[in-house]
């Protein structure tokens, strides 16, 4: 008895942790001694009782008290909203017209002369734009980005054509078969309209390869990373997706794949419409709202409801998280930013991240803000992101 | 156990209904949840329940437009970092955050529930009182100690005073406990005697 009592001492820390189960080495340290030590078992678990008794009511008290104060704000506020605040609100309102036009005015004239300064700066850190290389059937390399509004290439009787806004359309009705290519590099997401009216977004990393026009039975393309299509409606000619291999026909819908290499499954999110996905022959449909995923090697398909908000956040300009790991939110951002992410030895974050960010800001202050609501810390070293412990 | 996004319910009676019962229950809830957070990060205690009660009113009185928050955890945890970084002029202006934090125990676990169940009045009774007479820095710190499971460093610099003043004052409590316990002369003995050690461990662990 004496023997442990002074244990117990020593251990202190450890022993409110047990109680608590606010650390598992500390619980498991705490079960494997009472496993040798039978006899004290009572003893221990009147100890831990009192504790958690004495830790409930207190924190019951604690949290009862400033509540109170909570009520009493809450009234007063009551009272005084009604004398004041219309007088307040008015001055208020003229006041911060004023100021924020003034700003306004400022800021505006500023960001003019600042314009030139600006873009001759180039900033690593930067959020990526659009941008993609269009490689023809000839093995033309056009970079998409710096090519000018119009007709760019013909070819055979197909025109491309780059609209005011950045896209890119196919018009027109070959009849030899010619593929081309769209690569986004690291960095980079491109819209694009194949000949039969189909919408095409990549994001960054990702490549598709298609036909200038579609004059076979079916209409075939094939990926790499992430795209999201809006595919035309033409029930004569079924749509065919191939990626790592595996096949998604469609008919006329809108859905995203996700077949980056470094992720651990391919994922197809299903929006609108109907898809059958098919790997290593087996094969599932798709309702809208559903998800297929496929791992690499592995004959299985699994499909279950998800988000489909969340899916397609990268095409609408965000990073949205739910329940993601960090290393699942560090590719995104390696692959968006063209960052190198470095890891230590053993990363002890386990957080789940929540929310969402646009895609637009820079790279630090989305880690800063990582950083405040995870238990982790950055250093950004040129193009590298240096993880920490925190 | 419920966390987070299991009070759904009482957020929905609030917004739509105006529930007081719901809000206090989320404030409950909420009090010690975003306590740890931030006295976990360091912030002074005062400051930290300045925030939250500044977060709840303004919860309460925009409790009409509401109805279109999606995610109302999100939002009670990433309004009240906002409101907690402003002022150390730390920009965050979107919501992230992590769901789970790791190391808050969420209560009344079904173990706690299990025990207070299983206690005799008498302690539960004597419980409440001591409590209630506690200085409220003891029960502050108490709460912290043995309710939220920080460490003694830890509270030390939330409440900004010294390692050796945090133990005075949580064994100075304990004391008092004890003697509550023997004036009401209660049979359970292995109480007291848990009380003893658990004295005995604070005081050894200042000396060491």
């Amino acid at each position: 008895m004496q023997e442990k009592d002074i244990f117990n001492l020593l251990t202190d820390e450890g022993f409110c942790n047990y109680c608590l189960k606010t650390n598992a080495d500390d619980v498991e340290y705490w079960e494997n001694w009472l496993e040798e030590h039978p006899s004290e078992r009572e003893n221990i678990e009147s100890q831990k009782n009192l504790i958690i008794l004495l830790a409930n009511e207190t924190a019951a008290q604690v949290t009862q008290s400033e509540y109170q104060k909570l009520q009493r704000r809450i009234q007063l506020s009551k009272k005084n909203n009604r004398k004041i605040f219309p007088l307040i609100m008015r001055w208020a309102v003229a006041a911060s017209l004023i100021i924020s036009l003034s700003f306004g005015y400022y800021f505006y004239h500023k960001a003019q002369n600042n314009r030139q300064i600006a873009t001759t700066i180039s900033n690593k850190t930067a959020p990526g734009s659009t941008k993609a290389i269009l490689i023809l059937a000839n093995g033309q390399k056009i970079e998409l980005s710096a090519a000018a509004n119009g007709t760019i290439a013909t070819q055979s009787n197909t025109a491309i054509r780059k609209t005011n806004d950045g896209r890119i359309i196919y018009d027109g009705d070959s009849k030899s078969l010619l593929y081309n290519t769209t690569i986004t590099p690291r960095g980079g997401k491109f819209d694009l309209t194949l000949a039969d009216g189909t919408k095409v977004t990549l994001d960054a990393a990702s490549s598709i390869k298609y036909p200038v026009s579609f004059t076979g039975k079916e209409r075939k393309v094939e990926i790499t990373g992430q795209v999201y299509f809006e595919v035309a409606h033409n029930a004569a000619k079924p749509f065919r997706v191939l990626t790592r291999g595996q096949t998604i026909e469609v008919l006329g819908t809108h859905f995203n794949i996700n077949a980056y290499d470094d992720e651990p499954t391919i994922k197809t999110t299903l929006l609108e419409g109907k898809v059958s996905v098919n790997y290593l022959g087996i094969n599932a449909l798709l309702k809208p709202g559903e998800q297929a995923s496929v791992k690499s090697g592995v004959s299985d398909i699994r499909v279950k409801a998800v988000d489909t908000e969340l899916v397609i956040a990268w095409k609408n300009g965000l990073f949205r998280f739910s329940k993601t790991g960090l290393r699942s939110v560090m590719r995104q951002i390696s692959r968006w930013y063209d960052m190198e992410i470095i890891y230590p030895e053993t990363l002890k974050n386990t957080d789940l991240f929540e929310g969402s960010t646009p895609r637009s800001a820079n790279v630090q202050s989305i880690l800063r803000k990582l950083e405040v609501t995870g238990h982790v810390k950055f250093k950004v070293d040129g193009n590298k992101i240096i993880i920490l412990n925190k | 156990m419920k966390k987070g996004l299991d009070y759904i319910n009482e957020w929905d009676a609030f917004v739509q209904a105006e529930n007081e019962a719901a809000f206090h229950e989320l404030y409950c809830h909420y009090f010690k949840y975003l306590s740890f957070i931030a006295l976990k990060k360091g912030f002074p205690v005062n400051k930290v329940k300045d925030n939250i009660n500044d977060l709840f009113l303004c919860l309460w009185e925009k409790k009409g437009q509401l109805n279109n928050v999606v995610n109302f955890h999100n939002y009670i945890v990433s309004s009240f970092l906002r409101k907690l970084y402003r002022k150390e002029n730390l920009e965050i202006d979107e919501s992230m955050f992590v769901e789970t934090v790791p190391g808050l125990q969420t209560y009344p676990s079904v173990e706690s529930q299990y025990i207070a169940q299983h206690t005799q009045d008498d302690l539960s009774r004597i419980l409440k009182i001591f409590v209630e007479k506690l200085p409220d820095k003891q029960k502050q710190m108490i709460y912290q100690k043995f309710y939220l499971g920080l460490s003694y460093k830890e509270i030390s610099e939330t409440n900004s005073i010294s390692i050796n003043t945090v133990y005075n004052t949580i064994y100075k409590a304990l004391e008092k406990l004890k003697i509550e316990i023997g004036k009401e002369n209660l049979s359970a003995f292995s109480l007291a005697l848990a009380l003893l050690s658990l004295l005995c461990l604070i005081y050894f662990q200042k000396i060491s």
